[in-house]
């Protein structure tokens, strides 16, 4: 029996208050133009899902995303069934990701003790307050397929936290070949699954690593039949120094020995995870260096992010130079994040964007709750001058994420004005000659951009000036 | 007796250090004795946290610190370059041509009443200039002329070139008998 006063259930709470306002502010985006309009158009002309299948081979030669459009297509259903708004369907699921993926780091962290509950209050507004969390609020194509693949990623590290179960290798399969099927980021969800068995997680079984496998072996083996290739450089724009390249000056400039572009992006892949610098491949400290500005916001993140990832590497040389053996289940989960976050930077190679490491920013969000909460169990043991000099640093760093959890508001506010409006461009009067000539496409645009026109949305104008210097880059 | 314990304390410290080497007479740090001291330093942050939250909360309520206002009019829509709000106030009836108030800092610090061209040109915004035409906005004779002067007050030749082209081709703008929201 857990009582109200369980440092669990005020885990609870305290995730729930931090949750709902940023639901509210996710539920405010009017769905975006580009990126969703087009996903959704081709779901709603379909002959039929199994059409949706057979076509999505044909959608790009790079990407084999089938439920991308198939979940569009059900969601689309779901608005002609209940008869309530596209806006409430989609950002309805998006707010649901939301709710589960904060669900499933709650459970995946396990606040037992009042100590575990201190390191939650600094370690939860890392989870919100990391860039790449918010990458999976901002965007949506038109469900936020990183958000899915991060919920069945995390899924399966709280799996493999549990008794080994028989349905287990069935549920990992079922995840893994979702994930796959959203976006090729969901191969993660395998490192999960390898990295827990590696470390030897009870949960996860050698059934269940070998299904999984054969699994994802088949599905790089569609891949090649149906001839889909990896994105190279020059697919999408992408970072280099203090200068953003589009994808043709990129392929311009490193097509030819692209071996030390990749290089340079997982190395900034993995540094954006640990620094949160750079972004998209840009160094603000390059830029500042060139131009002599400094915005606040570099300062904000590099400092929140320098402090949690030196605590993060404090207990990697503390705990994890013994043998595997003698491993706790913390150190193995510990383990398992540090294994994803690496994998996942070495995803950039093509090109850096906040999204594609989003999911390495959940676990190192994990890592960082285990992390912290051997530094707050150390204290006792040390100088009433230390854990007074750790617990302030710890209060700093808190201090600072949550700064920067709120700043998610902001920029979400921001976003949805920035997206309200480009549906102004959408069946402009002077521009009949490009409106969708089928009927059914037309009546649907003009019912979603209605939408858009109909919920009002904050203006920039009205919001506090600072917030630009203080929170976005 | 308060002397002797003290006495008897300070022998035993000596036989210590004696015993121990001289480095454990120098004094011990003074340590935790349990996790309770480590939980309330980090209370600040829980703190931080709940603070947030209700600030948050009390956004969602009445409260609105990152919400624009209610009674937003038109020509401030157009100020602040929110096309999707002026189409929704279009919709609703609003006048493209009325004069309304916009608030002190969206064109200039101190409040005017303006119309939404007027506010779009003070903004320099030629594409809200473009959107208000498209939906319906007046522009011709008797109100280009001052927009172009408002543009060339604001020194914006980008918005003073697209203007004298949309007006009409004999006109004459004379700038001195156009009176002017404000001439600085």
């Amino acid at each position: 029996m857990v009582g109200l006063t369980s440092p669990r259930v005020v885990a609870i709470v305290l995730a729930t208050l931090i949750t709902l306002p940023l639901a509210a502010s996710l539920y405010q985006v009017p769905i975006q133009v580009s990126d969703s309009l087009e996903p959704i158009v081709i779901a709603t002309t379909a002959a039929s899902v199994g059409q949706l299948m057979a076509d999505a081979p044909r959608f790009s030669p790079t990407t084999l995303r089938p439920m991308r459009y198939v979940q569009a297509r059900w969601l689309l259903n779901s608005v002609e069934a209940t008869g309530v708004s596209y806006r409430a369907v989609f950002r309805g699921v998006h707010v649901a990701l939301l709710m589960l993926l904060i669900a499933l780091f709650v459970i995946a962290v396990r606040v037992r003790t009042w100590t575990d509950l201190a390191a939650f209050t600094v370690a939860f507004p890392v989870l919100i307050g990391i860039h790449t969390f918010a990458a999976m609020l901002f965007e949506a194509f038109p469900v936020n397929h990183y958000a899915e693949v991060g919920v069945c990623a995390l899924g399966i590290l709280v799996l493999a936290q549990q008794p080994p179960r028989s349905y287990v290798p069935a549920i990992a399969c079922a995840l893994l070949a979702f994930a796959l099927s959203v976006v090729e980021s969901g191969a993660l969800v395998w490192i999960v699954v390898i990295g827990c068995a590696a470390a030897r997680m009870r949960g996860i079984t050698r059934s269940t690593v070998i299904a999984t496998t054969l699994l994802i072996v088949g599905y790089f083996l569609v891949r090649h039949s149906l001839g889909i290739s990896s994105p190279g450089i020059g697919g999408m724009g992408s970072g280099f120094g203090a200068t953003f390249y589009s994808a043709d000056a990129l392929k311009a400039r490193f097509g030819e020995h692209p071996l030390g572009f990749m290089a340079y992006n997982v190395a900034s892949g993995l540094l954006s995870l640990l620094l949160s610098e750079p972004r998209t491949g840009v160094y603000g400290t390059a830029i500042w260096w060139k131009t002599g500005t400094l915005h606040p916001v570099l300062v904000v993140n590099v400092v929140s992010s320098a402090i949690t990832t030196i605590v993060i590497g404090w207990y990697a040389v503390r705990r994890l130079r013994v043998g595997r053996a003698a491993w706790s289940d913390a150190d193995r989960a510990f383990t398992v994040c540090c294994l994803v976050i690496l994998v996942n930077a070495s995803l950039t190679a093509a090109y850096i964007k906040d999204e594609i490491i989003s999911v390495g920013g959940l676990f190192y969000a994990v890592a960082a709750f285990i992390a912290f909460r051997e530094l707050l169990a150390s204290m006792p043991a040390r100088s009433l001058a230390a854990s007074a000099a750790m617990a302030l640093t710890l209060v700093l760093t808190a201090g600072l994420w949550t700064f920067r959890d709120l700043g998610v508001h902001y920029q979400l506010r921001y976003d949805a004005f920035k997206l309200r409006n480009d549906w102004a461009e959408v069946l402009r009067p002077d521009t009949r000659e490009n409106w969708p000539r089928d009927p059914t496409v037309l009546a649907l645009t003009r019912r979603i951009r209605d939408e858009a026109i109909a919920v009002r949305t904050a203006s920039p104008s009205f919001m506090p000036r600072w917030g630009d210097r203080w929170w976005i880059e | 007796m308060g002397d002797e314990v003290v006495r008897r304390a300070m022998n035993a410290t000596a036989t210590a250090a004696l015993r121990n080497g001289i480095a454990r007479v120098l004094p011990a740090p003074r340590r935790l004795r349990s996790g309770l001291p480590a939980v309330a330093l980090a209370a600040p942050a829980a703190a931080w946290i709940v603070a947030v939250a209700a600030l948050a909360l009390l956004g969602q309520a009445a409260y609105h610190p990152f919400m624009t206002p209610a009674d937003l009019s038109l020509s401030e829509a157009a100020a602040t370059r929110d096309h999707l709000e002026m189409l929704r106030q279009i919709r609703g009836g609003a006048s493209l041509d009325t004069p309304a108030r916009v608030r002190s800092g969206l064109v200039r610090q101190g409040e005017y009443v303006l119309t939404p061209l007027e506010a779009a040109v003070a903004s320099g915004q030629v594409d809200t200039v473009q959107f208000l035409q498209h939906h319906g906005a007046r522009m011709d004779a008797t109100t280009v002329a001052g927009l172009i002067c408002l543009a060339d007050v604001q020194e914006d030749r980008e918005m003073s070139a697209y203007l004298k082209g949309q007006a009409p081709p004999a006109l004459a703008v004379d700038c001195d008998s156009v009176r002017l929201p404000w001439s600085d």
